[in-house]
């Protein structure tokens, strides 16, 4: 019998990411087992510098602030799929991780107000079909615009939202966030220090996503780059709203490195079930631990928004690469004694196997290339109105 | 423009009232449709008072011959279901109105019996003498088709009594109430029919006979059904909103038609008015560089303190604002009531230093040039433009001639631009560098560039579509400059009629309006300072529209020559209250 632990590196490495969607999302956590990344997250490639700012932009911390490293994985994750600077458009909210707008030179970038980047990045998703980073720190997205990150999620507008937790508000001189363990520069902190209900109490990011129904939850570290690049390699293609929290070290504020939980961080195991809701609960139930990797994923969230307006050009980015891959999907063979669960896919069934490939390739083109206007309104629509002029006001003589 | 009734055109005002569960504000608006088509101008007002809960409300409409502007002062003819809401209704009617004579249809059959005293059954509380108010009982409850439909036979009735062809209310009544279930529109139908059949003529009234118009080419509509055409004509493909009351019914136009054109992506509910203007402000953003978004939010003054923030976010980005102003003064307001009061927060909706351009309808049939020309000023300067409509207008159905909503109507393209890369909130970056809008621009240089804006709209004229017939309007033989009422928004209404009725008695006074009441064309303060009074009639208490003219005139106007009207009630001005304060104002008796 063939374990998924048996599925070589070298298989990944050649396929990239269309072998381990051919194996099933439940593999998606499979190169965190190996560990072995894929070299196509190359953190030395000249080409990240096209997605950088000239460094007089900067305005985080010097060495030692990983939120660097986490853009640099977003760019890396970008270059993986043939994506260029001009493909990519990132809104930010306010904060240090709310300035990382500031630090990218693509296509666009917005950075608007506090807590409210995600709603922001749903227009700009609805309005072009490049790929829309919302990006936010603790404060902004589990503070003041929790709200907006369930609402995201339940509109699954296409955009990957990002969360940058340093578990502490670092530009306004390092208060704790909610429920964050007591600091001693903490300005704001106020009332009975003993009475803090739970020092390692975190609003989990992971949980939040699932309130709206994200389909697609992770979780990576800021230190632990090739990881999180191939994390969000994962999101960018995935056709929905994608979360990632990402936690990440403060040169400042030293908090997160003391923080139970976040000591004792490790990725899931490859048999996660990342369809499954109580799954996730499982994880995000156990207080001291901190689980990295791709926690929770749904292929079938409704996407009610995302229908292309006559008129819009496809980016050519989402039907290169990504394209040619998934249709090889269907060379991959079946090996005896995959297990898959909760009936998404049955191993005996070929024919399921099929279907999932094809509902998948459908889901692609529904939801990276979305789909045609006129022939969404020929489904939907019998008799349009005439839509301008003197003749639309008739029904009102 | 359609010929606009003087004051010696008979209008007639017919208006019910109940506090139970009959449709009132749809039979009479029907009613208001069937006379339009029968070929009468008419014009509908409803209302739900909010001094007390539960069903009470009075629903309005007046018809004449020539295009009427506002509710007579009289009461013509009243239908009163109940005699809760009647003496509800006359409490507040005589206290606002002079009482013409007036016919009052009810359904008691005491009126039969000589011997009963309706005046001092129904109306001893107010002193009325029965020389005002004819009483006639109509056995509504007896010929009605079920209990909800008492208003329809009275309606019947009326009908025939102005020779409303019984198949146009047939017509009307099943295209209004589309949605009843077929049983329950056959009812209504033989409402309407056993009131149109009812043999029994009116006494010591006269009701007045009409010519009938051929008014086919006009359309029965109210403010935001004109709007949300409006800005579907001029191509906006986005909006999102959260309902909010009086702005609603434009999305709900909206919709379903940005639906169809645009798919769904076109219209987002959203969770509040603040995602609703941050995800327009995206939606905008995202195109800015193709020229491929034109964007309108509405929502009303609540949802415009809700959006304050995210209106800083965006100053530098083409979008309308359409705000359907709501009574009451702070807080919640009065959703249903009529005011004035979001001018000041309009044109400085956010913190910092920003002052917005603000665009404000004065009529029904203005709002297609009007938003119009809001899109150009977006377009020109790339900023936000605030339009001002509010919810008197909001619920007042009229006669409008389509053809001249859009006829020569000049529409302004979507602009590009190519160069928008970077947005952002903060001001300059912590080297002291500034990144706001463009891309390395001097901090100073933007704050200039955003005064030079609204510098730019006092200096130039960026309205494209003119509507003179509203800007200026003069009685016969009155050219003398003496008294200048500056309306704006839909108090144009009750002041073109208050200065045609000062002409009449005596008095040198022009009407003057703009459109643009924020900021104020320097040309209209050139004309305003010929006069040597200048009176402001607004619906609020603060004078919002005489603050800002007292601030832009600079000292080419003497400010002691600015005077304000307050409003008299929570509903539009009536042309009597205008005259009276105008007069005041002249005597020098009040300032």
């Amino acid at each position: 019998m063939t374990s998924i632990d048996e599925i070589t590196a070298d298989r990944i490495r050649s396929d990239n990411l269309a072998s381990i969607v051919a194996m099933g999302p439940q593999a998606a956590n499979i190169p965190f087992s190996l560990k072995k990344f894929p070299e196509i997250w190359d953190r030395n490639d000249p080409k990240l510098k096209e997605f950088k700012r000239p460094p007089v932009e900067n305005i985080w911390c010097g060495l030692g602030c990983q939120y660097y490293n986490i853009m640099d994985a977003i760019y890396m994750a970008a270059l993986a799929l043939d994506l260029t600077p001009d493909d990519v458009e990132i809104v930010g909210g306010i904060g240090c991780a709310g300035r990382s707008p500031l630090h990218a030179d693509v296509a666009q970038t917005a950075n608007v107000t506090h807590g409210q980047g995600d709603a922001v990045a749903a227009g700009v998703a609805l309005s072009s079909n490049k790929l829309t980073i919302s990006i936010g720190g603790d404060g902004d997205k589990l503070n003041i615009g929790l709200a907006y990150v369930v609402d995201a999620g339940a509109r699954n507008i296409r955009f990957v939202n990002l969360i940058f937790d340093n578990n502490v508000f670092a530009l306004t001189s390092l208060q704790p966030p909610r429920g964050a363990q007591s600091h001693e520069k903490g300005m704001l902190k106020l009332g009975d220090s003993n009475a803090t209900p739970d020092p390692d109490f975190k609003m989990n990011a992971a949980e939040v996503g699932y309130l709206g129904k994200t389909g697609f939850i992770a979780r990576g570290f800021g230190g632990n780059v090739q990881e999180l690049a191939y994390m969000l390699s994962q999101a960018f293609m995935y056709e929905g709203n994608s979360l990632i929290h990402i936690l990440s070290n403060c040169v400042k504020g030293k908090n997160l490195k003391d923080n139970v939980a976040f000591k004792n961080k490790e990725w899931v195991s490859p048999y996660h079930d990342v369809f499954d809701g109580n799954a996730l609960h499982s994880l995000t139930a156990e207080p001291d631990k901190l689980y990295g990797g791709i926690l929770h994923f749904r292929s079938d969230n409704p996407m009610p928004y995302n229908i292309e307006p006559e008129g819009f050009t496809h980016s050519e980015f989402h039907n290169g690469k990504l394209r040619d891959v998934k249709y090889d999907v269907h060379e991959i063979p079946i090996q005896e004694g995959w297990e898959f669960k909760k009936g998404v896919l049955q191993p005996e069934d070929t024919k399921h196997i099929t279907k999932y490939v094809r509902s998948g390739a459908d889901i692609h083109d529904g939801r990276i290339r979305r789909r045609n206007l006129k022939e969404w309104q020929a489904e939907h629509i019998k008799s349009l109105e005439p839509q301008t002029g003197r003749e639309r006001l008739q029904k009102y003589v | 423009m359609q010929q606009i009734a003087t004051l010696d055109d008979k209008i007639l005002s017919i208006r019910a009232t109940d506090s139970t569960a009959n449709p009132i504000n749809e039979a009479i608006n029907a009613f208001g449709h069937a006379l339009k088509r029968a070929g009468l101008y008419s014009r509908f007002n409803r209302r739900v008072p909010s001094r007390k809960t539960g069903g009470f409300k009075f629903a309005e409409v007046m018809a004449s011959e020539n295009y009427g502007l506002n509710f007579p002062a009289g009461l013509d003819v009243f239908i009163a279901l109940d005699p809760e809401s009647m003496s509800e209704n006359l409490e507040y009617y005589t206290s606002r109105f002079d009482n013409g004579n007036t016919l009052v249809i009810l359904d008691d059959k005491r009126l039969l019996d000589p011997a009963f005293d309706p005046v001092k059954e129904y109306l001893s509380d107010f002193q009325l003498d029965n020389t005002t108010f004819q009483f006639m009982h109509l056995p509504l409850s007896k010929l009605s088709d079920g209990d909800k439909n008492l208003i329809n036979t009275a309606i019947g009735y009326l009908g025939q009594q102005l020779d409303v062809p019984l198949d146009i209310l047939n017509d009307v009544f099943a295209q209004s109430f589309s949605g009843l279930k077929p049983p329950l529109l056959k009812k209504l139908k033989n409402s309407l029919a056993a009131g149109y059949n009812l043999e029994q003529e009116i006494e010591k009234f006269d009701l007045p006979k009409f010519e009938f118009n051929d008014l086919s080419e006009y359309g029965y509509m109210h403010a935001n059904q004109v709007l949300a055409e409006a800005l579907l004509e001029l191509g906006v493909n986005f909006t999102a909103a959260y309902p909010i009351t009086p702005a609603t019914s434009i999305i709900e136009v909206m919709k379903n038609e940005l639906w169809a054109r645009y798919g769904p992506g076109s219209f987002v509910q959203a969770m509040d008015e603040r995602s609703a203007l941050a995800i327009a402000i995206g939606r905008v953003w995202g195109g800015i560089q193709k020229g491929t978004e034109r964007v309108a939010v509405v929502t009303s003054d609540p949802g415009i303190s809700l959006m304050s923030e995210n209106l800083g976010v965006a100053y530098d980005l083409p979008m309308l604002i359409v705000n359907v102003m709501r009574g009451g003064y702070v807080s919640t307001g009065d959703p249903t009531g009529v005011k004035q009061g979001a001018l000041r927060q309009a044109k400085s909706p956010t913190h910092g230093d920003a002052l917005f351009p603000v665009i404000a309808p004065r009529t029904v049939d203005e709002m297609y040039s009007a938003a119009a020309n809001a899109y150009n000023i977006i377009e020109e300067l790339c900023m936000p433009v605030m339009f001002l409509s509010d919810g008197g207008m909001s619920v007042r159905n009229e006669t409008i001639h389509l053809d001249s909503l859009t006829e020569g109507l000049k529409i302004p393209e979507i602009k590009a631009h190519p160069d928008r890369t970077v947005l952002t909130g903060l001001s300059s970056k912590p080297d002291g560098r500034p990144i706001k809008g463009y891309h390395h621009e001097d901090a100073l240089a933007e704050a200039k560039r955003y005064n030079d804006r609204i510098q730019k709209l006092r200096d130039d004229d960026l309205l494209i579509n003119k509507r003179e017939d509203l800007d200026f309007y003069a009685p016969e033989g009155k050219d003398k400059k003496d008294i200048a009422v500056l309306a704006w928004g839909s108090t144009w209404y009750a002041a073109r009629e208050a200065v045609e009725i000062l002409g009449r008695q005596g008095y040198n006074a022009h009407l003057i309006s703009t459109q643009q009441v924020f900021p104020l064309q320097d040309s209209l303060i050139d004309q305003l300072a010929e006069y040597n009074h200048v009176i402001l009639p607004e619906l609020n208490f603060t004078g919002q529209l005489a603050e800002i003219l007292k601030t832009e005139c600079d000292s080419r106007m003497d400010i002691n020559n600015i005077y304000s009207i307050d409003p008299q009630s929570n509903e539009m001005f009536i042309p009597d209250e205008i005259v009276a304060e105008v007069k005041e104002i002249y005597k020098g008796a009040k300032k």
